[in-house]
């Protein structure tokens, strides 16, 4: 069985990684965003807290990607799925660097050009999908949106 | 209550001094919730908050009879989800209010969805608040491309 690690930033990072909840139900999940406590999960699933960081936070990088390396080499996920955004990007290329399938699913948000972070993962993702068909491309897919 | 929020990241000022001159101006009896982020922002007018858990942000977003938020894309599709109407004010780059101007195209891509009511300004903004009783709220429906996703998604995990 697959084990997924889901992750995001918060606000509507989270909220659309919540949306793709349905489809990891057939996989063993483990989740992670910033939050001290994640009222969309149930107390059964299994949640991490990690570090926020942005492009005006960078200083806390080396922290954060200690943090996402913990969980990484604690639960050993077969599958990395992000919503974004700064701290989704690391934990691609750290998952890249442990030869984990990754997933990137740009924010729905983005809706006349593809973010900077999806840019840059579009080249390190082993998926890369945008939620407006208008901005798929030869690497970055349209599969659906979230509503 | 008018729920008012602007996300955690970058402060957005400029909406929350609107939001509270129009409470001070129109003497509304309507209680406001402001949380105002990485801001320093405080009024007689308002209960102020800089964030809140998603626990308690879920007890406003119930509570109260509609949203004014900044165009960020959790608090749209979280109004929708509770069927609560949501006016959005995008933040604009130029004024430092966000990294680049995909608030502007939230707020174009949102603009014709039912229960999202997008204003620039003040003007559209006290037009819309005046007549606050009239907005009613959209849904959070599972579209055929939700429905894409999640199956296009679990083929992908299987």
């Amino acid at each position: 069985m697959n084990k997924i690690l889901a992750l995001s930033s918060p606000g509507g990072h989270w909220v659309q990684l919540c949306r793709l909840i349905p489809a990891f139900k057939a996989s063993d999940v483990v989740y992670a965003c910033t939050y001290s406590k994640a009222s969309e999960l149930s107390v059964d699933d299994n949640y991490y807290v990690i570090g926020d960081i942005s492009r005006d936070s960078i200083g806390r990088i080396f922290s954060v990607i200690s943090g996402i390396v913990k969980i990484l080499k604690k639960e050993k996920p077969t599958v990395i799925i992000t919503t974004g955004a700064l701290p989704g990007l690391i934990t691609i290329l750290l998952g890249r660097i442990y030869g984990i399938n990754t997933i990137w699913l740009d924010s729905i948000a983005n809706s006349e050009k593809i973010s900077m972070s999806g840019k840059i993962a579009s080249y390190l993702a082993h998926n890369c999908f945008t939620q407006w068909k208008n901005l798929a491309g030869e690497r970055i897919k349209y599969i659906g949106r979230v509503i | 209550m008018i729920l008012l929020t602007v996300g955690t990241q970058i402060p957005f000022d400029r909406l929350i001094t609107l939001v509270d001159d129009w409470v001070s101006e129109s003497g509304t009896k309507q209680e406001v919730v402001a949380q105002v982020g990485s801001s320093a922002y405080s009024s007689n007018n308002m209960t102020v908050f800089q964030s809140v858990e998603p626990e308690q942000f879920e007890q406003y977003i119930n509570d109260c009879d509609f949203i004014i938020s900044h165009a960020g894309m959790g608090s749209i599709l979280t109004a929708l989800r509770v069927k609560k109407p949501i006016v959005i004010f995008p933040r604009k780059a130029a004024l430092g209010e966000h990294r680049n101007d995909h608030q502007l195209a939230t707020a174009r891509s949102f603009s014709n969805i039912d229960g999202v009511y997008v204003v620039h300004d003040r003007d559209e903004l006290f037009d819309l608040l005046l007549n606050s009783s009239t907005l009613g709220g959209g849904v959070l429906k599972d579209s055929d491309d939700y429905k894409q996703l999640l199956s296009n998604m679990a083929n992908i995990l299987a």
